[in-house]
């Protein structure tokens, strides 16, 4: 059997388990996702800007080349071949100075010639220019400019800078270019000052989804990485996530309507949970910390209630081996207190039950007691009148006299009233009347003799105890025989006890009608029919009830025929008397 | 007793199960990737050499996509051996987890390098190797690829008959070895006719480069290209060739790259350049190191690899990257 408190702590424990764990992970969760998306908002912003920065290089070179192709020594330069090349260089060289971040300005007259900013550049011999992109492109734009990748640029001799080329032809139709080169470098330590943790980076693709910055392109040409190229391109603006070998990363995108570059921030999510350890130790903290106050409280708890309820129980258990008196401290103010409550309501009850029962039985058997007292003298003064009216019959007038005297005197002991008990020489002188009576009813054929230790006088004993003994000898004893029947009657104290023996020579009774004489009910309807033993059974009943089951009438055959009846009582002095509890 | 027991016996799996989650907390925690000490020992420090610039970019990248603060030393220049060695047993005596290391001299590093490996440092080698078997693992060009790729290309340029002449840096090293063994190798299988005159070594001087270029063309008539091994062998085979007005005549292939390489590939006078991958030698060098750290089983030679670069794909953006790692005009 499992415990209210055990129970209690297992259903508290998986509950609360249960809750914690599911709290926890979704409090984690939620704070984990929010986090993302600050972190995801945070790199948007920082990609946006980076995005800016690189349109703003871009605007700058636009209005540049804005300001040149309208400059009216280049238009005529680039008409004809003719204008003042020198102010052209010297408008050119003004530009680039106030801008370090312009490593080339060039024009390309309609016969390739060129004019740079610096004159002492000079084309690279190898190169032709009308095979290159930036020129065919530039034409094909018809006067738009026309922006390159990330590219070397090598038309100048012996120089090989990384640079964005912005291209155009001065007049639309015209074949004359303006070449305007952005140092690459300066796009590169841009994005690269963006910091996107320690391990995130920033990379660039162009329209047609070519690396224009990637800080492991090397790795990437080398196949030693790879990059989500096609998934960028894919997505245009916003942002997804990728998970490589369980590392999850963050790609975040947004495309420049100026070049077509798309700039990506590379996020590791990992490091965007910067603080994520932190943050699991402290849910699993707290998620411990509660679960081990619950589980405390709920001992506590268990206990305030399993601890009455076992205090309850062993007072049951008290009460179950028979202490009734026991009675509940109550301390509890709740469902356990009015338990304890109704149980010492129920244990008042049981003990005025018990006590009402105790004193029911008490007075039952004190008007048993009484009733078998009383039954006697009806059935004795039956057989005395029966045996008076015999006598009268026979006119034998002396003996009825002797009889009347001696049956008044009989009567005088046993109406006595109020005592039960009477002392051993009334009692002795109240069956002498009796064998008195009985020997003039049955004339020479009955005599008796009465022998009674002198100590045993003063001694109590119950009233009308041997009368019905005799008279059950006489009637089943002796009767029975012709003439010549002797009842003797013998008081003797023995071992404590004070003893009544009342002998015939009758024909004696053998040990199964002696035990049913004296088991068979008192007052059943078969008693009653049978008037000669209820006498004897009355007399057993009584000094039981009265002494104790201890203490009572047997029987015994004598040697040579007869009946001994013998009647054991307790020694009881003159002052003694009180009715005692069985 | 029992009473107690029965009150404890909740409180003490409560407690149990705290120490359970803290320690499997606590194990979590356990940092995953111990900060390990990594040393570089490279060849070169001086910032003019581009090949090591390119190894150290490579080095760097490494570092960072891995979080590790490796430090980096070596002689200022390539040739000074003792310089290396010395500054090798510096970093040895400070015990770090692990060293990449670019050795100058084939014999003169390798009991450093036993003794390093007998103190738990685990060793990664990368551009040139050592006698002992100490290091995990070798990454660098091989060599013998890396010629068979220019020996293809000459034959193809010169014809199933041409003749041709290899000029080299220095007898009985390493890279002039393979190499031209991968040429000649390749070369007899692309020009079963062909010829080769020989190999003239130069001892790696630009000068003796350019004369013998010379003196190939002026004595050998037959001859119909050279190959050229190293980057300074290169530019003075090619100085030659131009100034002796034969570009496109007398076909050429190198080694490298320079500005002045390029420039005279741009002019026609170089016909191809084999180019190695410094910024993988020092891509991989950190990161297989880290593997051989980790307890992860490595390659014990990682090639990385070479490419033939010629007029047509000399600005490819992959080539670009390749021949100008730089941004900045350097």
């Amino acid at each position: 059997m499992r415990s209210v408190q055990s129970a209690m702590l297992l259903a508290f424990s998986v509950l609360v388990l249960l809750t914690v764990i599911i709290m926890g992970l979704v409090a984690y969760t939620l704070a984990e996702d929010s986090l993302v998306q600050t972190a995801r908002d945070y790199t948007a912003q920082l990609i946006s800007q980076a995005r800016q920065g690189i349109d703003t290089y871009i605007d700058h070179m636009q209005d540049i080349s804005e300001v040149v192709v309208r400059n009216a020594s280049v238009k005529s330069l680039a008409r004809d071949g003719s204008g003042d090349k020198a102010n052209v260089e010297a408008l050119l060289s003004s530009i680039q100075q106030t801008r370090d971040d312009i490593s080339l300005m060039l024009i390309l007259d309609s016969q390739l010639q060129p004019v740079f900013h610096n004159s002492e550049l000079e084309l690279n011999p190898a190169v032709e220019p009308a095979r290159q992109e930036w020129y065919r492109r530039a034409l094909e734009a018809h006067g738009r400019s026309v922006i390159s990748s990330a590219r070397v640029q090598n038309i100048v001799r012996d120089r090989y800078p990384w640079v964005i080329t912005l291209s155009r032809t001065i007049d639309a139709g015209s074949e004359a270019v303006f070449v305007i080169d952005l140092n690459f470098r300066v796009i590169e330590e841009m994005i690269e000052r963006v910091e996107l943790g320690r391990r995130g980076y920033i990379f660039v693709l162009d329209e047609d989804g070519e690396l224009v910055f990637h800080p492991q392109q090397q790795l990437i040409y080398g196949n030693l990485r790879s990059e989500r190229i096609e998934e960028v391109m894919q997505v245009g603006q916003g942002s997804f996530k990728i998970t490589v070998n369980d590392d999850p990363m963050l790609y975040t995108v947004d495309r420049s309507e100026r070049t077509g570059w798309r700039i990506v921030g590379v996020n590791y999510v990992d490091e965007l949970l910067h603080n994520r350890q932190a943050m699991q130790w402290y849910y699993a903290l707290w998620a411990l910390v509660c679960f081990a106050a619950v589980i405390l409280i709920s001992v506590i708890l268990a206990s305030q209630i399993s601890r009455p309820l076992r205090a309850l129980r062993e007072s049951m258990r008290a009460v179950e081996e028979g202490n009734f008196a026991l009675r509940l401290e109550n301390r509890w103010h709740n469902e356990i207190g009015d338990l304890a409550n109704d149980f010492n309501l129920m244990l008042d009850t049981i003990d005025r039950l018990i006590r009402e029962n105790e004193r029911e039985q008490e007075a039952k058997r004190i008007s048993e007691l009484r009733a078998l007292q009383n039954q006697i003298t009806p059935h004795f003064l039956y057989n005395t009148l029966d045996s008076i009216i015999w006598m009268a019959d026979a006119k034998r007038f002396e003996d009825v006299i002797e009889m009347t005297s001696a049956l008044a005197r009989l009567l005088r002991l046993s109406i006595r009233q109020g005592d039960e008990l009477v002392t051993v020489s009334d009692e002795i002188e109240h069956v002498a009347s009796y064998l008195q009576i009985q020997c003039i009813r049955y004339r020479d054929n009955l005599d008796y003799s009465i022998d009674v230790e002198p100590g045993t006088t003063g001694h109590r004993t119950l009233k009308v105890l041997l009368q019905p003994i005799v008279e059950n000898a006489i009637y089943h004893g002796l009767r029975e025989r012709d003439g010549d029947g002797h009842v003797a009657i013998r008081c003797y104290t023995n071992e404590e006890c004070l003893v009544f023996e009342v002998e015939d020579n009758g024909v004696g009774i053998d040990r199964e009608r002696a035990v049913q004489l004296l088991e068979e009910d008192a007052g059943t309807d078969e008693a009653e029919r049978r008037p000669a033993s209820v006498g004897l059974r009355n007399v057993h009943e009584r000094v039981r009830l009265y002494y104790g089951s201890d203490f009572g009438v047997s029987f015994e055959t004598c040697s040579a025929g007869g009946t001994r009846v013998r009647i054991t009582q307790p020694l009881v002095g003159a002052s003694q008397g009180v009715l005692q509890h069985v | 007793m029992k009473q107690t027991a029965q009150h404890l016996a909740p409180i003490i799996v409560a407690l149990v199960l705290v120490a359970f989650g803290v320690i499997g907390l606590l194990a979590m925690h356990s940092p995953r990737d111990r900060n390990r000490e990594i040393t570089v020992v490279l060849k070169s420090t001086n910032p003019e050499m581009e090949f090591w610039q390119i190894v150290r970019a490579g080095i760097d990248t490494a570092a960072r996509e891995y979080n590790v603060s490796p430090s980096i030393v070596g002689p200022w220049l390539e040739r000074d051996i003792e310089d290396q060695i010395r500054i090798f047993e510096e970093v040895i005596e400070e015990r770090p987890d692990g060293v990449v290391l670019a050795a100058s001299d084939y014999e003169a590093l390798s009991p450093l390098a036993d003794r390093a490996r007998d103190a738990g440092i685990r060793i990664v080698t990368i551009d040139s190797g050592l006698r002992t078997d100490a290091a995990s693992s070798f990454i660098a060009t091989d060599n013998v690829l890396a010629g068979r790729k220019a020996g293809e290309r000459i034959a193809r340029l010169v014809g199933p008959t041409g003749t041709i002449a290899l000029i080299s840096h220095i007898r009985e090293v390493a890279t002039a070895i393979d190499r031209e063994r991968g040429v000649r190798e390749a070369f007899a299988q692309a020009a079963a006719e062909g010829e080769v005159l020989g190999t003239w070594f130069t001892d790696n001087v630009v000068e003796r480069a350019y004369e013998h270029a010379m003196r190939l063309m002026e004595e050998e008539e037959s001859i119909d290209g050279i190959v050229a091994m190293n980057e300074l062998t290169t530019i003075g085979a090619a100085r030659a060739i131009r100034d002796a007005g034969m570009a496109g005549r007398i076909r050429f292939v190198g080694f490298d790259h320079s500005s002045e390489e390029i420039a005279l590939l741009e002019e026609g006078v170089i016909d191809a350049l084999v180019v190695q991958k410094p910024f993988n030698m020092g891509y991989l060098g950190v990161t297989t190191l880290l593997d051989v750290l980790a307890g992860k089983r490595v390659e014990p030679e990682i090639d990385t690899g070479a490419v033939l670069v010629d007029r047509e794909n000399l600005f490819t953006p992959e080539n670009q990257r390749l021949l100008f790692p730089f941004a900045d005009n350097r």
